[in-house]
């Protein structure tokens, strides 16, 4: 039953706290354009107003339509609960489960950009060939970032990866590698998560629609089910980036599970700041970035076994 | 016992056709009675071989011989055990499928000697599979590869590229038998006698260098690894789709045999065997399926496929080399296990693919991917059976495409931990194979997308529709398998661990792992297949309307985004590796006439390299010849008269001295 209580407690922590760190994004930006924005509780007023609308469904649509939102809610909450989430460990765990968290992603994916092809638009077309362009470019990168931690660690599960006592070791033996890691993880945090400098989340314009544009044509629950799906998705990243880039520890449960999501606040803000600092990249740039960032964790993986 | 059945299960398969050219002058109903009287013998024969191979491995009998241990002509082992499951399971259902599917009603006489050829090349695999006697060996590859040979040309009358496609396999398949003769050869003046070793031979150096490169282009050839894949689109794609389905499914898996054989052959595997195997293996993943994005014949893009899934079985190998040079069972017997349950896993989801793109070739006549559309609405059970297949090799959980491919990372991750220059390469191997399979996700997205969604494009909607249900069931047994293996894989680790001959205990602590596979996949289908329910019956009774277009209030299905758009970007990515032909679309005039604009994609290998290579060496020997002999007579005569004078002193010169 103990496990029991920690899946439930892993669940009601990201079903909670993962819409609010897009609010904080959202005030972020809107402090550096001199605007009030909108309040911290925002994404919990839209989903809730969501939830209560009506759906209109285009006629070209299938039953894979309603896949994709149901798989963009339901895998980062099974994924969650391999990952440790400040002092908590993860509730689930067994050897070679991050290959398992990739490709449960991976089924995220498959059915999110199949969804978006089911209305036979366009733009949804074009949002859905972009964002598995993308996707083939950054899981080498997340692999690689995950194989220099089993370097490490000896050891293949996420939560033994992540887990405190692996991270402290790592960064007291090879704090240049876990350096470019962070790094890395963060590139891969933007891009799956569709934020700038790859994806713009404020417009459905063409020239910025990668993963906006997938969801265009959803509406009312569905759309309710995406966003919230994203931002858990955004709340997942945060865990595995938290608990490398802020490793420390004060031994009282309560206390660091604060310093957790004050941890993940701390993140959010720094997204804030990047979407406002920088614009969106151009098209053809993001695959050199990309491959860029696949190459500079080579380059932490040949700085670990040298 | 388990080899006398097999081996009567062979003989029953490639008798199996005779009913049906029996018939061939008989009435309609005769020649219907005749094909099932067909497959009922191959359905039998196949149920005997199953249940002999499954019993073999599930009791851990030993290996078994016939007719005695000193001349083992047919030898049953673990491996070929594995092997033979997947034969005779998805031979199985190909031959269901082509009972309806390629019938003498449609397609005449034709469709009698298509079973009895399908017959013979069931019961030479099974051969192939047992035999362990060179001889014996190279007739049934022989059989085999020939009666593919005349598969593959049945449509020839209907389809041009049949021919060229026909003639290009039988002379790939016919250098790499001569790449066989050459490493069989090489095999027996070593042992002194024609049967395979019986345990691992002490060679080393150059002898072991050319038996290991022998078998490697020759086996390689067969497999479809690139660069010697030349022969594999074009051939699967001109096939009958059953019978492409069991090339893909199962005849390139004979490569991999040979090579899992001639592998066991060698004592000391030599480091740079396991380091050529999976450099070619991440090649054949990476290249395979970047040219898989290119395709827009939805046949040739599922054997690019193959060549990608031939990839990753080669990189379960190479690991499984590379830990028996370093005497690191763990690594090997991943490594083995992976490649293994992939060539299973492969089997089943690669025909679950073609039996469905043949329903799919059946219901609109064409194999372009951007003449269809719409098809999930108006035929569910394909469009169910292609996203099954989809998903399994895109291998994502729970179904079985995943299983295979998480032994191999398992057994990179091993490789990670060791000391020494294998980590980087076995990192990149990772990256190549977590590539190869965003990139598969991207294609099947496209495929699937293009075919099942949307509006119907070029074929009308009226043509849609599921075929008969003895072409379903195939598909539908399939599919359960695949998801019966992705749902527990737990029945498959006992199997693995008899076949990689695992007396080290690496596979089954693994069982604890493996488990959680099974909880996973059932809180997936059960909670994600529920919420899914629930939301498309609120969807249903929302209201409809026609797509959003931006204002635009008549849609129309050209403004649909195609396969070609949606690969583009990536293909764009990777123009240095993957051509496209280019042909018309200039247009002249003020007043222009309509024109067409095609961009085929060709293959690098074939069509840059080697067939411009094969003309350059034609035009320069055709040179020769004409400098040699001037067109004159008079020169012939002088070069027969000058050959006969020299023969003489040579014949006769020995006796005068």
């Amino acid at each position: 039953m103990m496990l029991a209580g920690q899946i439930v407690f892993h669940l009601i922590l990201i079903l909670l706290f993962a819409p609010l760190l897009l609010g904080i994004i959202g005030k972020t930006k809107a402090l550096f354009a001199g605007r009030y924005g909108a309040p911290f509780l925002q994404p919990y007023y839209d989903m809730w107003k969501l939830w209560r609308k009506g759906m209109v469904i285009s006629e070209t649509a299938t039953w894979i339509f309603s896949t994709g939102p149901v798989l963009g809610f339901f895998v980062p909450l099974l994924a969650i609960l391999f990952v440790p989430l400040g002092p908590l460990a993860a509730p689930l765990s067994f050897t070679g489960d991050m290959i398992f968290i990739l490709y449960l992603l991976a089924l995220c994916r498959f059915f999110t950009a199949t969804a978006a092809l089911d209305t036979g638009s366009s733009f949804e077309g074009m949002g859905a060939a972009r964002e598995v362009t993308f996707a083939a470019l950054v899981e080498p990168t997340f692999l690689f970032c995950l194989l220099i931690l089993v370097a490490l660690a000896g050891e293949s599960s996420i939560g033994i990866l992540f887990s405190h006592a692996a991270i402290i070791e790592g960064w007291h033996v090879a704090s240049a590698s876990l350096g470019i890691v962070c790094f890395s993880l963060f590139l891969v945090m933007l891009t799956e998560s569709c934020r700038i400098p790859f994806d713009d989340p404020n417009t459905h314009l063409e020239l910025t629609m990668i993963h906006e544009v997938m969801v265009l044509d959803h509406s009312g629950r569905s759309f309710a089910l995406i966003l919230h799906g994203a931002a858990m998705k955004l709340f997942f990243f945060g865990a595995l980036m938290s608990a490398i880039a802020f490793p420390w520890r004060t031994g009282m449960l309560w206390l660091d599970l604060v310093l957790f999501l004050l941890s993940l606040g701390i993140l959010a803000v720094v997204i804030g700041i990047v979407e406002s600092t920088m614009a969106r990249l151009r098209l053809i740039r993001i695959p050199q970035v990309l491959i860029g960032n696949m190459a500079i964790s080579i380059v932490a993986f040949v700085l670990l076994v040298r | 016992m388990t080899l006398a059945a097999l081996l009567l299960s062979s003989i029953l398969l490639a008798f199996s056709g005779i009913p049906g050219v029996c018939s061939l002058r008989a009435s309609q109903v005769w020649q219907r009675r005749a094909e099932t009287a067909s497959l009922f013998l191959a359905l039998t024969a196949s149920a005997i071989g199953l249940f002999a191979a499954l019993a073999f491995l599930l009791q851990t009998s030993a290996p078994e011989v016939f007719p005695t241990p000193a001349e083992p002509y047919f030898l049953l082992d673990a491996t070929a055990a594995f092997f033979l499951l997947s034969l005779f399971f998805v031979g199985a259902m190909c031959s269901w499928y082509g009972w309806g599917y390629f019938t003498a009603r449609t397609e005449g006489s034709r469709a009698h000697l298509l079973r009895l050829t399908f017959g013979i090349m069931l019961g030479a695999l099974v051969m192939v599979f047992v035999s362990a006697h060179t001889i014996v060996f190279l007739i049934a590859w022989e059989i085999m590869a020939l009666s593919a040979f005349f598969l593959i040309m049945t449509q020839r009358h209907q389809d041009a590229e049949a021919e060229k496609a026909g003639f290009l396999y039988l002379i790939a398949t016919h250098t790499g038998t001569l790449g066989l003769l050459g490493f069989f050869a090489l095999l027996s003046s070593w042992q002194g006698n024609l049967f395979f070793p019986t345990a691992a031979l002490d060679i080393t150096g150059a002898s072991a260098a050319a038996l290991l490169l022998t078998a490697l282009f020759g086996f390689g050839l067969k497999a479809g690894i690139m660069p010697l894949h030349i022969w594999l689109p074009s051939a699967h794609a001109s096939a009958p789709s059953h019978v492409s389905a069991m090339l893909s499914g199962v005849m390139i898996k004979t490569g991999i045999y040979g090579l899992i054989r001639a592998s066991d052959c060698i004592a000391i595997l030599p480091l740079w065997w396991g380091g050529t195997l999976l450099l070619l293996g991440a090649a054949s993943c990476f290249f395979g399926v970047a040219y898989a994005l290119a395709q827009h014949d939805m046949k040739r893009l599922l054997a690019y496929h193959s060549v990608e899934n031939i990839g990753i079985i080669l990189i379960g190998l190479a690991l499984y080399a590379l830990g028996k040079t370093y005497n690191n069972q763990t690594v090997a017997i991943l490594g083995l296990a992976g490649a293994l349950l992939h060539v299973l896993n492969h089997g089943l989801f690669k025909s679950l693919l073609f039996l469905s793109a043949g329903s799919i070739i059946h219901m609109g006549g064409t194999r372009e991917i951007n003449a269809y559309g719409g098809i999930l609405k108006r035929a569910p059970w394909t469009g169910i059976a292609f996203l099954g297949g989809a998903a399994a090799i895109c291998a994502l959980p729970p179904l079985n495409g995943f299983v295979s491919e998480w032994f191999v990372y398992l057994s990179l991750f091993e490789v990670l931990g060791q000391a020494g220059s294998l980590p980087l390469p076995a990192l990149l191997v990772a990256g190549v194979l977590a590539m190869a399979g965003a990139l598969a996700l991207a294609c099947f997205v496209k495929v699937f997308g293009t075919l099942f969604l949307g509006q119907p494009r070029h074929v009308a909607s009226e043509r849609l529709h599921d075929p008969v249900w003895s072409m379903r069931l195939p598909m539908v047994a399939l599919l359960l398998a695949c998801a019966a293996i992705g749902l527990l894989p737990v029945l498959t680790l006992p199997l693995l661990a008899y076949a990689t001959n695992d007396t080290t205990g690496v596979l089954l602590p693994l069982n604890a792992s493996i488990r959680w596979f099974s909880i996973t996949g059932a809180i997936l289908w059960v909670v994600v297949g529920g919420a899914t329910w629930a939301l498309v019956r609120s969807a249903q009774s929302a209201p409809k309307t026609s797509t959003w277009g931006c204002g635009y209030l008549h849609p129309s299905t050209r403004m649909q985004y195609t396969a070609s758009s949606f690969a583009q970007m990536l293909l764009h990515l990777f123009r240095w590796g993957v051509g496209f032909g280019r042909t018309g679309g200039s247009v002249h005039g003020a007043f222009a006439q309509p024109t067409t604009f095609h961009i085929p994609p060709h293959d690098k290998v074939l069509d840059r390299m080697l067939a411009p290579a094969v003309e350059r060496l034609l035009q320069g020997t055709s040179l020769v010849k004409s400098w040699l002999t001037q067109g004159l007579v008079g020169i012939y005569l002088l070069y027969i008269a000058l050959t006969l004078a020299v023969l003489l002193f040579w014949t006769l010169g020995g006796r005068i001295a």
